[in-house]
């Protein structure tokens, strides 16, 4: 089973997840600051982080930074969770080293696309 | 009096205080400097001079001369650079501003209104808008989805569908805002790149066919055999025209018709020529001209057609106009009506 790590201030659009993926796929985390998630991600192996880029304290692009250059994990794969749309804003996150990038909002399709999307690739 | 009488305060704001006593102290320094300059050059031939103008000139006396002609020029030269640079608050102020001058106001400050770093701050405000509507949007729309698959009442799924269409809707409102903003301030990027062009109008085609189930309407597609299998196209905008003109042409269709998408390949220009057409309810022909305009919607004159987003036509113009292409329509009352655009391709593209 696969760890998914989910940070995000707003309840709503954490728990989320939750209920669109299937029970048995994953083992899922909920967070709601990027301290906790630098926290969790040292002392235990995430598969996949669904990062709100909005967070209080750090900012989503910051732990993103951090977990890939600081870090130097490369393993877990992880997916900018962000409401923002519009191109300037998209391109900072991916120039960011974001593996994927999921803008709210979310269906149940799209947020199975992108986790299997790594799978595919890992295979 | 006169001169100040046509002012309203509201004006000129700010300019009101200072500004015209300044004015009316540089008028009259005007009018007796040019009068002293007037005297000394004329006077004199004709016997008229001040005292002094006939005693004996010593160094001193014509040092003097020349100096306060020397101030009395660069207040005149002061005079008329400031004249220049108030003209427009002038002519206001002097009750003198005709239509043109006012015209010209109006259009200077439509130009700053409209001018594209303006509106960028518009841009930025919205996106930060759309940033604050799609999260919640991201729990309502998630949750009614998760509502809808996971009960198999129909009396809790109906709701749940209709909550998540709306939202789909309100969704695609804000982006075609932003979209329309971000064309008008100049932001909106190409991103050209190859694609399979029959593969992507059977895509657009099959996520209208919800829509277009609900009513009792047939979509047919004609493909003309001599289009490129691959085009260079901005593949985004070019999905968003035509879902724009289908979902159209599915809101304005009656509770039976047909929908006729058609493609066709120009081959001179190079472009491509699609064409949606419905016979549907039509545009009266008085609200022809305001078709592409930002919120207008046929709605207001046809009570029994709805949906649409208002911006759709508007945006769809800008994305056609920003792909190099052009877009018109023929419409009648009642008989339906016929989108149609071009978008020129790039002569490698059509050899790929």
């Amino acid at each position: 089973m696969k760890t998914l790590l989910i940070a995000d201030d707003d309840y709503a659009n954490r728990s989320l997840p939750r209920l669109l993926l299937d029970k048995n796929d994953f083992q899922i985390i909920e967070v709601e600051n990027g301290m906790q998630v630098l926290q969790i991600i040292k002392h235990q192996t995430i598969d996949y982080l669904l990062l709100d880029i909005s967070l209080p304290e750090i900012s989503g692009i910051d732990i993103c930074r951090t977990i890939k250059e600081v870090h130097n994990n490369h393993h877990t794969k992880i997916i900018a969770y962000t409401a923002h749309s519009i191109e300037w804003e998209i391109k900072r996150i991916s120039n960011a080293g974001f593996d994927q990038i999921l803008i709210k909002p979310i269906t149940r399709q799209q947020l199975i696309n992108a986790l299997e999307d790594f799978g595919n690739k890992d295979k | 009096m006169k001169l100040i009488n046509g002012l309203e305060k509201d004006d000129a704001p700010g300019l009101m205080s200072w500004n015209k006593y300044l004015l009316i102290a540089l008028a009259a320094l005007l009018i007796t400097s040019s009068a002293i300059i007037i005297f000394e050059s004329f006077g004199a031939h004709l016997g008229l001079a001040w005292p002094e103008l006939n005693a004996p000139q010593s160094q001193l006396d014509m040092m003097l001369k020349t100096g306060s002609r020397l101030v009395i020029l660069i207040m005149m030269a002061s005079c008329a650079i400031y004249a220049i640079a108030y003209k427009r608050k002038i002519t206001t102020y002097l009750g003198h501003s005709n239509d043109s001058q006012v015209k010209e106001c109006t259009q200077d400050s439509e130009n700053l209104r409209t001018h594209p770093e303006v509106r960028f701050k518009d841009l930025a405000f919205l996106e930060s808008i759309s940033h604050e509507i799609r999260t919640p949007l991201n729990g309502i729309i998630g949750y009614a989805e998760y509502i809808q698959h996971s009960s198999q009442e129909s009396m809790i799924q109906f709701p749940a569908q209709i909550i998540y269409e709306s939202s789909q809707h309100l969704l695609r409102l804000i982006d075609n805002l932003v979209d329309l903003t971000e064309i008008e301030t100049q932001r909106k990027k190409m991103n050209k790149n190859p694609f399979s062009l029959n593969k992507t109008i059977d895509e657009i085609c099959k996520s209208h066919l919800s829509r277009i189930s609900k009513k009792n309407i047939s979509l047919r597609y004609e493909f003309d055999p001599k289009c490129p299998s691959q085009v260079v196209l901005d593949e985004n905008l070019f999905r968003k025209v035509l879902s724009n003109l289908l979902e159209n042409s599915v809101v304005f269709s009656k509770d039976t018709g047909e929908i006729l998408l058609s493609v066709h390949y120009l081959k001179n220009a190079p472009a491509l020529y699609v064409s949606i057409k419905d016979d549907g309810h039509g545009i009266p022909e008085k609200m022809h001209s305001h078709v592409f305009d930002k919120f207008w919607q046929i709605e207001d004159f046809l009570a029994n057609a709805h949906g649409g987003s208002a911006l759709g036509l508007a945006l769809t113009q800008k994305m056609v106009n920003l792909m190099g292409g052009e877009i018109n329509f023929n419409s009648s009352e009642n008989r339906g009506s016929i989108f149609y655009f071009t978008l020129p391709l790039e002569k490698e593209s059509v050899e790929l």
